[in-house]
């Protein structure tokens, strides 16, 4: 599927017109294409060129039989290339069906050109060709003015003279732009024959095909190596940075559309990380990226392309499926990880060990490592400076042997993971698993019994706590709001019973909100136990649908999941784990501060009202002569909390990515056994609350 | 609708009803009941608490009606306790997952499957909560020293098994 797919984005610009079509006239182009074009060889082949990612691939047919071109330009008036062509000794013009017309020009030197391209901003083809005998030549394409295909010298070539291969129009300045061979940057006047040095962008060579984008980047191909440098014009002083491996030539010309973005957005064919963009992962970013190429060489059994970094792949599967850690990560000792690879190629991966947001060059943990079909085990070392916690790894799989952290190639896959650097000797437990979600669903109507829908308010979930022979370390607690079923507003916590606020080290805390790093302290002020408060008002974080009134609970009524959370929980030193509650700790919901809640409340009750799972005590803020009121039948002096006359909570919590029922729907028939579950106290039907056990007529589906 | 659940009168309402309207009447030889024109003024219990009794076998139309054993909070784990001798006191790395597939090629473990990770260098012996809906696990050993041979046990719960389960490997 994968091939398929590939064959239609890049050839489909190409093949627009039936190949071997004997038309009369050759077709243009029917778009202007985000790919580069790239003639070579002394019997002319011309390519397709990615430069997001360097891929490229013949574009003529076998059997073209065309003599060597040079000179290469892509019109955007009439969207056909043209070329200078030695064979005709004249320019020639090149459909999308590869048929080549030449066009006769009168004043035509006798020597041929090999750098050229059409301006934008109007409808003629400069050619330069160094010498007093030659220079800067203009040939109107433009049929209604009075000099059409005349050639006419705009200036010799010793009063501009370049040592360049290639020059390429900015889209809309009207200037040309070239690189010399010691890498100085030339802004060409071409009307009035007169250059500027911007630069020197700091690489060397012959730079024999340079492209516009449209945002006014240059791309420079060096013929030695292929390697392709973007240049942002746009600065004061504008430098080469290192883009992609591209394919080199000794003999070598390109063009492209310069209105076009470098990455398809219709049809993409790049494959970028998704690590956040500090790291390098988008193109704006010279995120590092892969073509898909012939789609042979991935990591695990699939690689998607996608538009950019961050972008919908435009299906539901995650192609992040080429790495397994079979090792935790302990700073200072050795890890290993199982690297699944669809062909021969080579690994290069790297850890951001000092979570400073970059992959730097000592943070590079596997490197140029020859990697086969299937699994490969790899061993590596894990920096003995390390930083504990979440951060970010990278890994790279491509036919290039040696890659940097950025930057595209032409081949492979990039997988980027969010990791968990640990202490040496750590253990590690999760729940529900390391990568699964649980559930909280809570009916929010306490003390009064409610409609038992239960999804007034659910969130998904997991924990992990992370201990070296039993001194807890550290506690991580991660989830996503995924409905709020009801209109009351209330506030997110978890307590972890046992521990205590100054067993925190709050300088290491970390709290993020939708991936975002908050500045203030989760840690509930003014208690003696350690309260996280997620949220104070989780309406502050979701939205409705429109027409809607709540947030993904009725039909219709999907959106995206609005707000995510993380917390990385360090411990001061010995806290031991045996003290603090096992999961799920204690989730639990408040009132938002100045809220009315139901009529049992005089006033709005505030961070005073809580509702926790089924038999378990509010905390130190709860008012404790709640408790009773209403449809509440707590027990404090047996340890029942939160729980109605038929002993049923307000609030349940299911280890599994749980489906809540629809708006109003009863869950018993949302799962039908949920009852049997309950009245057998947990005999029966123990996995009721499964998606396969589910009526799923009246389940919430996005 | 079968609502079998019986209703046990709390004793304090016994108490109330036992005591109520004691007002001065003292001539108990009368065969007149008592009455109850004038109670004294109790506790004003809006709701009183009446606990109802769980049915195991009892169906219920709407969950509002549903009836829960006090003690059981709907837990959807069980306990697992997980050991491994590690007999050389090698030096290995463990973990405990439920999401692998048994191939041509051997086992394959999903490590983001997993409940447990841990760096071992004796003996390991831990408890696990398990969701209800895993009724199979997999334990993972790799040894650093040999990364070519790892080493997986399976362990298949015996969801009638009234003890505590265990999932031993030696």
């Amino acid at each position: 599927m994968i091939n398929s797919a590939r064959k239609k984005t890049v050839k489909g610009i190409l093949f627009a017109i039936g190949m071997g079509s004997a038309s009369l006239y050759a077709q243009p182009f029917t778009e202007c294409p985000t790919e580069a074009f790239l003639i070579q060889d002394k019997l002319a082949n011309l390519y397709g060129v990615q430069l997001a990612t360097g891929f490229y691939e013949k574009s003529s047919p076998a059997d073209w039989n065309q003599q060597k071109m040079n000179a290469l330009a892509f019109s955007i008036h009439d969207q056909y290339l043209y070329a200078f062509n030695y064979y005709f000794g004249t320019i020639v013009r090149i459909g999308a069906d590869f048929q080549v017309d030449p066009i006769s020009l009168s004043n035509l030197p006798n020597k041929g050109f090999y750098v050229g391209d059409i301006s934008v901003v109007e409808n003629a083809y400069y050619l330069y060709r160094p010498g007093g005998s030659f220079g800067l030549f203009r040939v109107s394409l433009d049929a209604s003015s009075e000099d059409y295909l005349q050639m006419e010298n705009v200036v010799n070539g010793t009063t501009l003279n370049l040592a360049i291969y290639d020059l390429a129009f900015h889209p809309d300045n009207g200037s040309a732009y070239a690189v010399d061979r010691w890498g100085n940057l030339w802004k060409i006047d071409v009307q009035a024959g007169t250059s500027v040095k911007l630069s020197n962008v700091g690489e060397s060579g012959t730079f024999g095909a340079v492209y516009f984008d449209v945002t006014g980047n240059l791309y420079i191909s060096r013929n030695n190596d292929g390697n392709i440098f973007r240049i942002n014009t746009n600065w004061d002083y504008p430098v080469a940075e290192f883009f992609a491996y591209g394919p080199s030539s000794s003999n070598n010309d390109g063009a492209r559309c310069a209105l076009a973005p470098i990455v398809s957005q219709d049809s993409p064919t790049t494959d970028f990380g998704d690590a956040p963009d500090s790291y390098g992962s988008s193109i704006n970013n010279n995120g590092a990226r892969h073509d898909v190429g012939d789609g042979t060489l991935f990591l695990g059994e699939v690689v998607l392309s996608e538009p950019n970094a961050y972008a919908d792949n435009g299906s539901d599967v995650d192609d992040n499926d080429g790495i397994q850690f079979v090792t935790g990560v302990e700073a200072g000792k050795t890890a290993i990880v199982d690297i699944t690879s669809s062909a021969d190629g080579f690994v290069n991966a790297w850890v951001d060990a000092d979570k400073d947001g970059e992959f730097d060059a000592d943070e590079q943990i596997i490197i140029s490592e020859a990697v086969s079909v299937g699994s490969n085990i790899v061993a590596y070392d894990v920096p003995t400076w390390s930083e504990t916690g979440s951060t970010w790894s990278r890994f790279r799989l491509s036919s290039e042997e040696s890659l940097s952290p950025i930057g595209g190639v032409s081949d492979g896959e990039v997988e980027d993971y969010q990791i968990d650097i640990a202490e040496q000797n750590v253990t590690a437990m999760h729940y529900p698993s390391a990568d699964t979600w649980a559930t909280l669903a809570f009916e929010d109507n306490w003390p009064l019994v409610g409609d038992y829908d239960m999804n007034d308010l659910v969130v998904h979930y997991r924990l992990s706590s992370y201990d070296v022979e039993g001194t807890l370390m550290r506690v991580k607690i991660e989830g996503e709001v995924v409905a709020i079923g009801a209109s009351y507003h209330n506030g997110f916590a978890f307590r972890l019973p046992g521990l205590l606020r100054s067993e925190v080290d709050t300088n290491r805390l970390v709290f993020k909100i939708n991936g975002v790093e908050q500045s203030i302290l989760p840690l509930e002020e003014g208690k003696d136990e350690a309260i996280f408060i997620i949220a104070d008002d989780l309406w502050d974080f979701v939205t409705s649908g429109e027409t809607c009134k709540y947030y993904r609970t009725e039909a219709g009524c999907g959106s995206n999941v609005q707000m995510t959370f993380s917390l990385e929980i360090p411990m001061e030193a010995n806290v031991s784990k045996d003290n603090v509650a096992n999961f799920p700790y204690d989730p639990f919901i408040f009132s938002s501060a100045g809220q009315e809640r139901n009529y049992v409340f005089g006033e709005a009750p505030g961070r005073r009202f809580e509702v926790h799972l089924k038999n378990q005590a509010p905390t130190e803020a709860f008012q404790s002569n709640f408790l009773g009121r209403g449809d509440d039948v707590s027990d404090a002096d047996n340890g029942e909390y939160f729980i109605n006359a038929n002993g049923m909570p307000w609030a349940i919590n299911i280890p599994y990515e749980w489906q809540h029922p629809v708006e109003y729907m009863d869950v018993k028939y949302a799962y039908p056994d949920f009852h049997s579950f309950v009245t057998s106290s947990g005999e029966l039907n123990v996995d009721w609350f499964t998606v396969e056990k589910s009526n799923t007529n009246n389940v919430f589906k996005q | 609708m079968k609502l079998t659940s019986i209703v046990l009168i709390s004793i304090l309402n016994l108490l109330i009803v036992a005591c109520g309207g004691g007002g001065g009447e003292s001539d108990s030889s009368t065969s007149t009941p008592p009455v109850l024109s004038t109670p004294d003024p109790v506790a004003p219990i809006v709701d009183a608490p009446v606990e109802v009794e769980v049915d195991p076998n009892a169906t219920y139309e709407t969950t509002a009606e549903l009836v829960v054993a006090r003690a059981f909070i709907i837990e959807q784990e069980y306990e697992l306790t997980v050991s491994y001798k590690n007999d050389n006191n090698l030096s290995a790395y463990l973990s405990v997952c439920t999401e692998f597939t048994e191939g041509k090629s051997g086992i394959k473990v999903n490590y983001n499957s997993c409940l447990l990770r841990t760096s071992i260098e004796s003996d390991y012996a831990g408890t696990l909560k398990v969701a209800n809906d895993k009724n199979r696990l997999v334990m993972a050993i790799w040894y650093l020293d040999d990364t070519d041979n790892p080493r997986y046990e399976i362990w298949e719960n015996d969801s009638d098994a009234m003890e505590v389960r265990k999932f031993e490997v030696n």
